[in-house]
């Protein structure tokens, strides 16, 4: 597989990176959720909720779950390889 | 979280936790709108005339000949403050109530779907009811009934709501118009 490919498909990200993403679902989209719900009882538009949400959770999803960089600034440091002793 | 295909599980498992917990917050802050913060619905209405007759109550089949009552009322609403912002339609009627052997008889006799807060301001006047009113005993007898207005608040999200008002027009079946 290209680089591209696995990059798309399989986007790894490092563990910092993978509590970094759990982070924001968790902060992003429960903001969004009370932003949506003020924008629905402020207005008195039930439309305007669905609609406020919706972009919120769109933009969260290219936040999360896209590969980005800021994911991976703590790449895995693996030990030197050793030669076997025979 | 390693894969993107992870990333998209989890993010849509929040998602729809999120939306959970929205619907309750909808359906919890209109519930305590509509109790505490508005009014209660101005109602006023008038039977003009009821007629009782002896025939077939629908075009159709299988209906025998009996005793059946064609209504005409006025009507006047003011149904605003029963909107709320989780409200998507009200479906109101005008239901007559009159005894029977072994359960009391509820015959709804018109009906309005209202889906704006500006078509709830109902102002209707000398309207023939949609339906008739014919008892299972084929007679009415003279007895005496009730017309109430009644509503079913249907929201977005949240529980189905029953409610009438207060006012009430009380009237007794006439006896049989004469055969012309």
């Amino acid at each position: 597989m290209s680089d591209l490919q696995t990059l798309l498909l399989e986007g790894p990200i490092d563990f910092v990176g993978q509590q970094l993403a759990d982070s924001v679902t968790l902060y992003f989209l429960s903001i969004a959720g009370v932003v949506a719900f003020l924008v629905g009882i402020i207005t008195g538009d039930i439309s305007l909720t669905s609609y406020t949400l919706a972009l919120f959770v769109s933009a969260g999803f290219v936040i999360v779950v896209l590969p980005w960089p800021f994911y991976k600034r703590h790449p895995l440091k693996w030990l030197p390889p050793t030669t076997a002793k025979n | 979280m390693f894969s993107t295909f992870q990333r998209i599980q989890q993010y849509c498992g929040f998602v729809t936790t999120v939306t959970l917990f929205l619907a309750v917050a909808i359906s919890v802050s209109s519930i305590i709108q509509e109790h505490y913060f508005t009014d209660i619905p101005r109602i006023s209405m008038n039977l003009q005339s009821i007629d009782v007759r002896f025939g077939k109550p629908h075009i159709g089949y299988n209906y025998k000949r009996q005793e059946y009552a064609l209504m005409k009322f006025d009507l006047e609403a003011d149904l605003t403050p029963l909107f709320t912002w989780n409200t998507k339609q009200l479906f109101v009627y005008l239901a007559a109530t009159y005894p029977g052997k072994p359960y009391a008889n509820k015959v709804v006799v018109w009906d309005a779907i209202i889906r704006n807060k500006e078509d709830a301001l109902l102002s209707l006047s000398d309207i023939t009811a949609d339906y008739s009113i014919y008892d299972v005993t084929g007679k009415f007898n003279g007895r005496n009934a009730t017309l109430s207005l009644e509503w079913n608040a249907q929201p977005y999200v949240g529980l189905l709501t029953w409610n009438k008002g207060s006012e009430r027009e009380r009237f007794a079946f006439p006896q049989l118009t004469p055969a012309r």
